[in-house]
């Protein structure tokens, strides 16, 4: 059936595009597999189909520039850091409006800002403020079970408006890379009008980037932009319309591509080995950015030996392993391999040397238990990786091995708590493209992402070096000795990096950057 | 399967007082070529799920990712499963908790089913009300909900646990069933004629009213025997189905829709499933042919 | 017949309630926590977490979770889901669709299995009949996940001649394929339910009688046989058309038609219990209609059965 599919789609990835394109029709219809948004609010967004909508809508204070891989200027003009990078000054360029012809102002990020740092709102990218001075104050403790009440303090003392321009940032610790966190898109500003009343424009979202609503939204609607000329951001996307169309059924959506009824699809799981054949002449593939790991419970006393972990590790054949996944690498160190940073000779205890690590498992005094690995039930393919890796945990080592399975949000719950017992997968995604937000959220002793309730005040010690190194080559030197440290205690197994694979029509050629990936947004009209 | 005929046997030997002896009925079925193929698969299924070491020497738990779902080459007739072992192995192992959820479930449902629709339709009024409003519930209950609940807060899922839920919540259909035929049934003369002559009403419900009413029912249970195979499927597609390292048809079902890419391994557990259903669904036509009172005239 | 149906109603009542509560229930013992599930990997600070919880009353008592969904659904305010979405919006869009898929693929279903079972019936061991059993054996093999990409492979992406999803092309253009999925899917259970009920009956005493007493086949066919042997048959077309609203499920996430089976699934996966519970009662009031309407129909079918 595959060979079939290959021969009757050789024409189709080319020239059966929707609109039969004349060459001045710069339109796209872009899939995203994913169920439709409910909402545009960018600092109530963390999820991937709504931060690229909003990517579209909203324009960033700084972003990556996709050829160079360097901070770039957006709606910022400046931001700089003081002497220590405790404070952090952000000067906004003049002239910028909102679609509803407001002026941008310093005040509205920090009202924004404001906004979300306010725990009682539950606006997603509450978080992101933890790091500045005065969170706590906004975000009391609450009794298990109270309903938080709205403080009576409502802005971050950190945050301070000097003029219509002008505000500065204040964190509670120093952060050399404070600065790159700012190009995330959920950090966007909403206008007075919407904060005065956010839930009614829910469905109209007012943005300050390159395209705007060019349709009432309503639910089940595909969403509508049309460029808007008030932008004056730097690379300003090319299409002068753009239809986001939800088909939360991936295999659907890839149909859809083929048939010749949207621009850009995501290449889902199951067409991985496929999709090359499917469109010959419109894929595209990138390094998605992020890493996947086998979890180690520091917590458990058992899994404790170094030795033990890297007799795991080498025991584990990485290369068979990506090959099930798909689409993906096997990992060799603990960061992604688009990052500044990255060495792909860090980890010396990732090959698959099963006699190397039978002997580790001796020297660490082997292991009697029945190793419990547990895995997802909310997707489909947890239960499949974690057999994967008891096989060979089985017939490398001997052990012996037992699987259960759980929902999701269980399994964090319990690691959580530190109750979890054996292994499980995790991985992590950075925020922003820098070797210590792999560092500081996944092995820091109070990170964000500290998977394995892993602990080294030797490690803590060097990333606080490196966070307080205002030059940032020396600053990525020190976090590299932090990646050596946590590979050499490996509470973390490497195992795969992903890369993502798309299928583009034969009227736009998509972005592909080795920095920022692959962008329809920012696609090119032929 | 002996077993059931004999049962079935045993009601037929006083129906309206002719004999079939079961030696008559199984030299009946004999005659029968299909019903005698049909009978050897699944008494080979039986065996495959009993001791599949008959089957194969291959150890199903060897596995090489680096095999992942390879084609078949000497020595491994069905290729290799997701994970890099022997398919053939693998299928033949499979066998035995698929055999048990259809065997288990379907001739449990079909008793619970039978039973309750029987005394449901032959007693309208509180009876019928009792039995069919609780069946309302349960219908109305999202079974898939229930399988979701129950097999996550049990700590080892087993095939049991599987067996009794789909018992439990998938009797009111084929009740329904069995309801209406009774309806047309109990009317009919000769039950009013043994009504009329005192006959009790038990004996009336089993040698009368069950066995020219149940024919409906026996098609969808067999019917169905295939379906409760892929309701396992379903499960372990929402990943609460047979954890490793237990083998099933269901979960291979639910791994090659995962990876349909490699279509042999869809193939063979389903070409497994659908034979075994396809030879309960004969025998179940061709006992109740012969055991049909109105055919033997 | 008009007190027959007030009682069913009446009856109705105190059971839709043990049902709602018994959906709630065991939606409230489902494991995971919806609110991480939503947030995915990045973790949540814990001043938010309490916030969303509070908002949906998470951290309350069951009971007092179940009575307040229940105040929801008695006074209209259905609010909106954890994920945002307006429920009241939210039903408006999908009712439609799924009442106009299930109509066209039970039409199919119905259609495709009467007309094959009938038919295999009454010519037992005809060539129908074989063709039955082997269409029964493809579509047991088969599974709806398979034929449903096959069906939109081969109509929507490759001969065009059937959208590949969504509404957009309305009705009927957009329900076509999904509706016949669902009828191949569902088709043999009913043929093959109907065929044996038409033989058993065929074969029984009073169609010998009729036939004794030198009736025209037509006319014992039509008027002996079927209305016997259509009572089965009534009975599983009822619970395939209460079954068919979380049945579609498959066809919907396939064919991207937003109706509520994939809403029912997705508040299932969250432990939305107010949006579960409220699906549910839906499809409970549809399955008591429809039951109420099949033994109505045992009545209009075969007078002996009335007084039920």
């Amino acid at each position: 059936m595959t060979v079939g599919l290959a021969l009757l789609l050789s024409s189709c990835g080319d020239g059966k595009s929707s609109s039969g394109s004349g060459s001045g029709d710069k339109s796209e219809i872009i899939a995203i597999a994913a169920d439709p948004l409910e909402y545009i609010n960018p600092l109530n967004e963390n999820g991937s189909p709504g931060i690229q909508v909003a990517m579209a809508v909203f324009a960033p204070l700084v972003t990556t520039d996709p050829n160079t891989g360097k901070l770039q200027n957006v709606m910022a003009d400046s931001i700089t850091p003081d002497k220590t990078s405790q404070t952090w000054t952000v000067k906004l360029k003049p002239g910028n409006t909102f679609q509803n012809g407001q002026a941008l102002t310093a005040k509205d990020y920090v009202d924004s800002w404001n906004m979300t740092a306010q725990g009682s709102n539950a606006w997603k990218n509450n978080g992101f403020f933890s790091k500045v001075e005065g969170y706590d104050a906004l975000n009391p403790p609450t009794p298990d079970g109270a309903t938080p009440k709205p403080t009576s303090v409502k802005t971050l003392s950190g945050l301070k408006q000097v003029d219509d321009l002008t505000f500065t940032v204040k964190l509670k610790v120093p952060f050399s890379q404070f600065g790159l966190t700012l190009q995330y898109f959920g950090l966007a500003p909403l206008p007075e009008e919407v904060r005065k009343n956010p839930d009614a424009y829910k469905r109209k979202p007012i943005g300050n980037g390159p395209y705007k609503m060019a349709a009432d939204w309503n639910a089940g609607d595909d969403i509508k932009l049309a460029k808007w000329d008030g932008y004056k951001g730097p690379n300003a996307p090319e299409a002068q319309s753009i239809t986001y169309r939800f088909i939360p059924n991936a295999d659907t959506a890839y149909n859809e591509f083929l048939a010749g009824n949207v621009d850009f699809v995501d290449v889902p799981p199951t067409k991985v080995k496929t999709f090359k054949s499917d469109a010959p002449d419109g894929w595209v593939t990138a390094v998605s950015s992020g890493a996947n790991y086998l979890v180690m419970p520091a917590w458990d006393a058992r899994y404790k030996n170094p030795k033990l972990r890297h007799a795991f590790s080498m025991a584990i054949d990485r290369k068979a392993f990506a090959d099930l996944v798909g689409l993906s690498d096997p990992a060799k160190g603990l960061i992604a391999p688009d990052i500044d940073g990255y060495r792909d000779n860090a980890c010396k205890y990732c090959d698959y040397d099963p006699a190397k690590a039978k002997q580790l498992l001796q020297e660490a005094g082997g292991f009697s238990d029945p190793v419990i690995i547990s895995y997802s039930t909310t997707s489909a393919t947890g239960q499949i990786f974690a057999e994967a890796i008891g096989n060979m945990l089985r017939q490398n080592l001997g052990l012996t091995v037992k699987y259960s399975g759980k929902a999701g949000s269980d399994i964090t719950t319990l690691a959580d708590t530190r109750k979890l017992d054996g292994l499980r997968f995790s991985g992590w995604g950075h925020d922003y493209p820098s070797i210590e937000d792999y560092l500081t959220p996944m092995f820091k002793s109070n990170g964000d992402a500290n998977f394995a309730g892993y602990n080294n005040p030797a490690l803590d010690a060097v990333l606080a070096k490196g966070d307080a190194e205002p030059d940032q080559e020396k600053a990525i030197k020190i976090y590299q000795q932090a990646e050596d440290i946590a590979l050499e205690d490996m509470p973390l197994i490497p195992l795969y990096t992903k890369s993502n694979a798309y299928l583009h029509s034969a009227k736009i050629e998509p972005r592909v950057s080795k920095y920022v990936g692959v962008s329809a947004l920012y696609a090119t009209f032929k | 399967m002996s077993e059931t005929s004999q049962v079935f046997g045993a009601e037929t030997q006083d129906l309206e007082g002719r004999t079939l002896s079961n030696t008559q009925l199984l030299r009946a079925l004999l005659r029968k070529p299909q019903f005698v193929i049909c009978l050897v698969l699944v008494l080979t299924f039986f065996l495959m799920a009993a001791v599949p070491r008959l089957f194969t020497s291959v150890d199903p738990h060897f596995c090489a990712l680096a095999k992942s779902a390879h084609s078949r080459e000497p020595g491994h007739p069905f290729g290799f499963d997701i994970q890099g072992c022997d398919y053939f192995a693998n299928v033949i192992y499979g066998a035995r908790p698929s055999v048990l959820v259809s065997l288990v479930a379907g001739i449990g449902g079909f008793v619970v089913a039978g039973i309750l629709g029987l005394l449901a339709g032959y007693f309208p009024g509180l009876v019928d009300t009792a039995i069919s409003r609780v069946a309302d519930v349960l219908f109305a209950l999202p079974g898939l909900i229930a399988l979701i609940v129950i097999l996550n807060s049990v700590p080892n899922r087993s095939i049991w646990i599987i067996v009794a839920i789909i018992l439990v919540t998938g009797w009111p259909q084929g009740m329904r069933v069995m309801r209406s035929t009774v309806f047309s049934v109990r009317n009919r003369e000769y039950v009013l004629a043994a009504r009329s002559v005192g006959v009790p009403p038990l004996r009336i419900l089993r040698k009368h009213v069950f066995p020219n009413a149940m024919a409906p029912l026996l098609a969808m249970t067999t019917l169905g025997i295939g379906g409760l195979i892929g309701l396992e499927a379903v499960l372990t597609f929402l990943g609460v189905g047979l954890q490793p390292p237990s083998i099933s048809w269901g979960s291979q079902f639910g791994v090659a829709a995962s990876y349909r890419e490699s279509p042999h391994l869809f193939l063979w557990p389903a070409l497994f499933i659908s034979t075994m259903t396809i030879s309960f669904m004969i025998i179940g036509d061709s006992i109740r042919d012969a055991l049909d009172p109105k055919l033997l005239r | 017949m008009i007190r027959f149906i007030l009682r069913r109603i009446l009856a109705a009542i105190p059971i839709g309630l043990i049902v709602t509560l018994g959906v709630f229930a065991l939606v409230f013992a489902m494991p995971g926590d919806p609110l991480r599930e939503l947030a995915g990997d990045k973790p949540i600070p814990a001043a938010v977490l309490a916030a969303k919880r509070a908002q949906y009353h998470l951290d309350d008592p069951f009971i007092v979770q179940y009575l307040l969904s229940m105040k929801d659904m008695f006074t209209g305010h259905f609010g909106t889901t954890f994920a945002g979405a307006d429920i009241a919006d939210q039903l408006r869009l999908r009712i439609p669709v799924t009442l106009k898929l299930a109509t066209l693929g039970l039409v199919f279903q119905w259609i495709a299995g009467l007309l094959f079972g009938l038919y295999a019936g009454f010519k037992r061991n005809g060539v129908m009949d074989r063709l039955l059993l082997l269409a029964t054996l493809v579509v047991l093999a088969v599974p709806g996940l398979v034929l449903y990409f096959t069906g939109q492979y081969l109509f929507g992406v490759e001969l065009k001649w059937l959208p590949v999803s969504g509404t957009r092309d309305g009705w009927p253009m957009s329900y076509l394929l999904p509706a016949i999925c669902i009828g191949i899917t569902g088709f043999a259970g009913l043929a093959r339910l109907t065929r044996t009920s038409i033989v058993d009956t065929a074969n029984s005493d009073f169609v010998k009688t009729a036939r004794a007493k030198g009736l025209g086949e037509q006319r014992i066919l039509w008027r002996h046989v079927l209305p016997n042997a259509l009572l089965p048959v009534v009975t599983l077309m009822g619970i395939d058309f209460a079954g068919i609203f979380a049945g579609a499920v498959l066809a919907e996430s396939i064919f991207n038609l937003p109706g509520l089976g994939q809403f029912m699934f997705q508040a299932i996966k969250l432990k939305e219990g107010g949006v579960v519970v409220l699906l549910s009662t839906l499809a409970f009031l549809m399955f008591i209609l429809i039951n109420l309407a099949v033994d109505v129909i045992y009545g209009a079918i075969d007078p002996r059965v009335r007084n039920v």
